[in-house]
């Protein structure tokens, strides 16, 4: 099957396409037309192709610049997609296509500034400076300011693309108080029910789902992970509808995605999970032509899911509320059992082979044999007679149980009372047309459901995208073609780590089994922590760097008798997470009160939850105020891309100090003391992992003019810099230094080196001797950090390093192992665990149980599945109140000012042809003749749940939305003075004027369309 | 002896599948990018407009994408006085930018819009963005889509069809008997617009029988 699909794939591409058979060998040789042209344009114009990444989104596509040479001049054209990145094929969007415009800017900031001493914040009166004033001014400002009085703000540049270094830097710096955009904003919120299903943090992209092969596809709210654009993934959807996929989009307008449904379903806004969990109904519930709908599927359900595992009713230990539990054996840190343990030694099904209890293995993939090595058959439903036994057998070791099922009997129960006839009252899609959806779904196979990023946004996103999850393995299973596909990078590390655990990581752990930390405390570390694979990542930094007492009695105890949080929100350097300790305190506040007060949240870390209150001070920690001091940014625009928004401005206007990290003069930057040029993706020199090829690949950027524009410096450099800087001042105070010298600075950067080592499970010999032969030679960190990752590649695909570069050089990626031979060995869970504390493909969130544990139980963390009603008006709206709805547009990233400053990609939007539709408020003409609005006018939209957020916008009349609706394109519109080309407001709406601050219990995640708003027409 | 000569000349088609386009506009910036094209004027040598069909609840979103058509029975070429615009040995359609007198006698010819003015004013801005020695319109002249032909001369698709993401555009030999892109056109799913103006156009559409009523019949 597999053979004959890649077989159709190179028809269709003609030169593009991948060889499957002979892989290892012909895969490289792959005849690029585009990259054996030496020639463009005139006869006399030599081209040279230099690989590159683009960076406008967290796609990261491959590209190639093709820079050309006339009388000894070079100079950048154009930028190609690489056809040798499986994940984007070639292709490269509208925003890629633009990236030398970016690069050559004139607006970018290019040395570093000072502001001018006397000066407002906000007021863009900046000297320029060297960097040495630069540095020398930060740390004179630092001084005196405690790790815990640092915020960091960060967005996906980072997280994605330089964990490697960038978290030890934060290790270094000592600063856990962090703000990563993405989690609230897009991906964070909107994957984390994946996570729970799949394992993976698929936030870094590590599944692109292989829609070229499937035959149905389920798109519900989320057009701008697929046409909005993510160009790899548009690409596979482009030959899945070239290959007779059938096509349903569930979204309130017609977007890009939904203009190409073959079924649109114009859902009330926010009303999507009702619609899922109707689907999930229909599939366990009905019949096809006297089938079960998932019957195909058995098998995996019952070896590779923890469907089979037994669950048993019990009554919270603290909140006293009856709820399901794993029945399992559970051990706290030491490995003891104990009850209120986190982590899972074994887990417990009937075999029907042997009819009898049997306890599974804690982490494995499988579901095929016991604890002894016995083969088993593993009972997806107990008939009634070995329930009531087993329960009388439970009972007898604990009263405390009340009933007994399994995982699979509870989901069936628990989605009984969903029916299409339930959802349609709640989404106005008519009961039939969800049967159909479902039923589709189910028998159009392979089927897939995107998983969505960066749409409108409501507090039962979570169960959304976990009910869609679940639905995928039902009826699809996982890693399989025309499905969910990991990508090559996460695979390799699951293999990874697999490997260890079988090898010496279970002996250590002390049981099959797994545990978090283990890459924390450093000093004791039993595997690298950056080398862990998924969720597992999260796992051991919640566990290790922000909550390291989570896990100790005390700390719990404090915390529930006597209401005190300190202990328990203590992180690894000795002082409380902003967002840790107000959630906590806010849980006290509940429990003491659950009528009149919020929920805090579960798994805040990464969040702005209680900054607010942090930064007005309002938040105590033993007794005395806590308030940040000081504000670093890298890549990142709080003023356009917060609910507080105007909030950040205010607060970076008392901070002591304000440092950004960026290439260009944003909304918010403008508001630094301390602004510090990073340069632009088309000027780096480096190599990087491609997390979302489905091939092990790794990919290399050069730059496209040979010395970086202005006095630019590469930000992991700067991070480096910084974090040698004032480690090093550190001790150089210790031991009597000058803290500027070098001699101070060599010493600080020692230790980053070794914190970067024990962090990625890097040889220190190695990899210190390339930083410091480099600095000694006058080249940059990142310079070493390159010759390093060409050899540790080198020795992972067991080839010289001069064939990896050569490769590189010659193609721009390294496919070091294409995704058919990955599939053979380490297909997930059919060979190899998910990165969940089970192993296998979890219907039962071990993930949600565990926060269960901790706070009760909460529909919006239902292990299983639940309804979340919505927190907004729901009938009887007045005339001039609508829903509101909003997303992105295919030519701008999200707040990156990048492309909203760019001068292409704004001629595009303002083309006449187009009326403004991605900047202006989408309104249906009925609405609007009832308002006495016409196409254009100057209107007021006002947030119902807090008058104070309203925006003003022109309205575009189109019968593509909803009559009760609003939609609001993302933040086109920006303030920043030194912008001149971008859009202001009101000609591009300013969405984040018009959000109100409110958020969900399960990551803190923004429900910022969980409202109504008001339209007021002000002018024609 | 000149039918040997066609023989090894390619016969071009451009093919634009109406069911796959998403209105990412990828095309609009790869064309501006490769071939400097005066953007900031609202001047396009392809676009991708989109248009409302239907109502209420069958409300349709059409993006159409549209570039110079390569007519094989040539208005633009008729009405060129000087010479300017001329057609290559493969049937590509372009403008000679030292010959043209900027009459826009082509612009008016062209049923299908897709001529415009390369002003003295966009000629210097390209020179500010591209730099003097890598602009390559050092002229003002009509402007119009060339199929990209340095590329396509070279073995290169078109800027368009090689960054479209959903590979909308395709680009194909009529020649080459392996080649499925022209298999589509051979086999008469693909068809170009305006057939009744007798212009014999080197685009062809998949999808336009499938379309709205009214968006069907401004396409024919």
């Amino acid at each position: 099957m597999l053979k004959s699909k890649i077989t159709r794939r190179e028809f269709l591409k003609g030169s593009v396409a991948l060889t499957g058979a002979a892989a290892a060998l012909t895969f490289l040789q792959l005849n690029s037309k585009k990259l054996n042209a030496t020639e463009v344009y005139t006869p006399g114009w030599k081209i040279e192709w230099r690989p590159n990444m683009c960076a406008f989104c967290a796609n990261v596509c491959g590209e190639v610049i093709r820079v050309h040479e006339k009388n000894g001049l070079k100079r950048p054209l154009k930028l190609e997609g690489n056809e040798h990145d499986n994940y984007n094929q070639g292709k490269l969007c509208a925003r890629g296509q633009s990236g030398l415009k970016y690069l050559f800017n004139p607006d970018r900031i290019t040395t570093p500034l000072i502001r001018i001493p006397g000066s407002k914040r906000g007021e863009w009166k900046f000297k320029k400076a060297t960097w040495q004033e630069a540095y020398a001014y930060i740390m004179q400002k630092m001084q005196g300011i405690h790790p815990s009085e640092v915020i960091f703000l960060g967005g996906w540049h980072g997280c994605a693309q330089y964990r490697p270094i960038m978290f030890p830097a934060i290790y270094a710096f000592q600063t856990l108080n962090i703000w990563g955009a993405p989690i609230q904003n897009c991906v964070g919120i909107e994957h984390i029910g994946i996570h729970a299903t799949f394992g993976y943090f698929n936030t870094h992209d590590e599944m692109v789902v292989d829609f070229e092969n499937a035959n149905y596809i389920l798109i519900v709210r989320s057009n701008a992970s697929l046409t909005g654009i993510s160009t790899g993934r548009a690409h596979r959807f482009g030959e899945a509808i070239k290959n007779g996929a059938e096509v349903c989009v569930v979204d309130v307008r017609r977007s890009e995605a939904a203009a190409r449904a073959h079924k649109w379903l114009r859902i009330k806004p926010g009303t999507d999970l009702a619609f899922a969990l109707a689907l999930l109904n229909v599939i366990l519930h009905e019949k096809y032509y006297g089938k079960e709908l998932y019957a195909h599927n058995i098998d995996f359900l019952k070896y590779h899911t923890n469907a089979p595992f037994l669950v048993v009713k019990m009554k919270h230990p603290v909140t006293k509320q009856e709820t399901w539990w794993l029945m399992a054996d559970k051990v706290d840190q030491n490995g003891k059992p104990s009850p209120m343990g986190l982590w899972y030694k074994h887990f417990y099904v009937w075999d029907e082979r042997n009819n009898k209890l049997a306890q599974l293995q804690g982490y494995l993939n499988h579901n095929k044999i016991d604890t002894q090595g016995n083969p088993i058959e593993p009972a997806l439903e107990l008939n009634e007679e070995v329930r009531k036994n087993l329960l009388e057998q439970l009972k007898k070791q604990n009263p405390a149980i009340e009933d007994v099922k399994t995982a699979w009997e509870l989901l069936k129960e628990k989605t009984k009372q969903y029916t299409p006839e339930w959802a349609e009252k709640i989404t106005e899609i008519p009961a039939e047309d969800i049967r159909e959806v479902a039923i589709k779904f189910a028998t159009k196979r392979p089927s897939a459901v995107e998983p969505g990023i960066y749409d409108a946004r409501y507090a039962n996103t979570v169960q959304l995208r976990k009910v869609l999850a679940m639905m995928q393995a039902i009826i699809n299973g996982h890693d399989n073609i025309g499905g969910y596909i990991v990508g090559g990078e996460y695979r390799h590390k699951v293999a990874k780590f697999w490997e260890w655990l079988n090898k010496e990581g279970f002996e250590k752990i002390g049981g099959n089994y797994v545990k978090f930390p283990l890459g924390f405390p450093l000093e004791n570390a039993l595997y690298p922590t950056m080398k862990l694979p998924g969720m597992f990542l999260m796992l051991d930094w919640f566990f290790g760097l922000i909550m390291p007492n989570s896990q100790n009695p005390k700390a719990v105890m404090d915390y529930l008798q006597k209401g005190d949080p300190t202990l328990l929100a203590t992180n690894i350097f000795g002082y409380q997470n902003i967002e840790v300790l107000a959630s906590l305190q806010q849980w006290l506040r509940f429990m003491q009160n659950p009528q009149k007060e919020e929920p805090g949240v579960a798994l805040p870390a990464f969040g702005d939850y209680g900054w607010d209150k942090a930064f007005e001070g309002k938040l105590q920690v033993n007794g005395k105020t806590y308030k940040p001091k000081a504000i670093w940014g890298y890549a990142i625009n709080p003023v356009l891309g917060s609910p507080y928004g105007d909030k950040w401005k205010k607060w970076m206007e008392e901070a002591q100090l304000v440092v950004f990290v960026d290439t260009m003069p944003t909304d918010s930057n403008v508001y630094a003391d301390v602004i510090l040029p990073d340069i632009t993706f088309l000027e780096r020199d480096e190599i990087l992992g491609k997390g979302n090829s489905h091939h092990l690949a790794v990919i290399e950027r050069k730059p496209a003019v040979d010395k970086p524009i202005g006095e630019g410096k590469h930000a992991v450099d700067q991070f480096f810099e910084m974090a040698s800087g004032m480690i090093g001042a550190q001790i150089a105070q210790q031991k009597g230094l000058n803290p500027m010298s070098k001699e101070a600075f060599m010493e600080g950067a020692k230790y980053f080196v070794q914190i970067a080592c024990a962090m990625n499970g890097w040889d220190y010999k190695e990899f210190s001797s390339k930083v410091f032969g480099a600095l000694q030679e006058g080249k940059p960190f990142t310079y070493a950090l390159k010759e390093f990752t060409l050899e540790e590649v080198a020795k992972e695909a067991g080839k010289p390093v001069e064939y990896v570069q050569k490769v590189l050089d010659q193609y721009g990626v390294y496919n070091i192992e294409p995704l058919e031979e990955l599939l053979e060995k380490w297909a997930i869970p059919e060979k190899i665990p998910t990165s969940l504390p089970s192993g296998r493909v979890e219907l039962f969130s071990t993930l949600f149980e565990i926060v269960q544990s901790f706070f009760g139980y909460f529909p919006n963390w239902d292990p299983l599945c639940a309804y979340v009603p919505l927190r907004r008006k729901e009938s009887n709206l007045e005339a001039d109140e609508f829903f509101v709805s909003h997303g992105k547009a295919p030519i701008f990233s999200h707040t990156g000012v990048h492309t909203l400053d760019n001068p292409l990609l704004v001629a595009i939007s303002e083309w006449k042809k187009l009326p403004e539709i991605y900047y202006r408020v989408w309104m249906n003409p009925k609405a609007a003749q009832r308002l006495g609005i016409k196409d254009g006018d100057l209107v007021e939209v006002i947030n119902t749940k807090d008058p104070n957020r309203k925006m003003k916008a022109q309205v575009f009349i189109t019968e593509w939305i909803r009559e009760d609706t609003i939609f609001v394109p993302f933040n086109g519109g920006t303030e920043a003075p030194e912008l001149h080309y971008a859009v202001r407001p009101p000609k591009a709406a300013r969405h984040v004027d018009l959000v109100h601050y409110e958020v969900e219990p399960v990551i803190a995640g923004y429900t910022r369309d969980e409202t109504t708003v008001k339209v007021r027409k002000i002018s024609a | 002896m000149q039918e040997q000569q066609n023989k090894q000349l390619p016969n071009w088609v451009f093919v634009i599948d109406l069911n796959t386009c998403v209105g990412c506009n990828a095309c609009m910036a790869a064309c501006a990018q490769e071939n400097q094209t005066p953007y900031w004027n609202e001047k396009w040598r392809t676009k991708v407009e989109q248009a409302e069909v239907g109502k209420g609840d069958n409300i349709g979103r059409i993006f159409f994408p549209r570039l110079c058509m390569h007519c094989q029975n040539t208005p633009c070429y008729y009405a060129c006085p000087t010479g300017a615009t001329y057609k290559t040995p493969e049937g590509v359609v372009m403008v000679n930018q030292d010959l043209c007198i900027g009459c826009e006698a082509c612009v008016t010819a062209c049923p299908y819009d897709a001529r415009y003015r390369y002003d003295y004013e966009d000629v210097e801005h390209n020179k500010q963005l591209f730099g003097e020695e890598f602009s390559i319109h050092q002229l003002p002249h009509i402007d119009k889509c060339t199929f990209c032909y340095h590329r396509i001369t070279k073995g290169l698709e078109p800027a368009c069809v090689s960054t479209c993401p959903t590979d909308c555009r395709m680009w194909g030999d009529l020649n080459d008997p392996n080649d499925p892109v022209a298999e589509i056109v051979r086999s008469g799913r693909a068809k170009p617009l305006a057939v009744h103006l007798g212009t014999d156009p080197k685009v062809f559409y998949v999808g336009l029988d499938t379309l709205p009523a009214p968006a069907k019949e401004e396409a024919e």
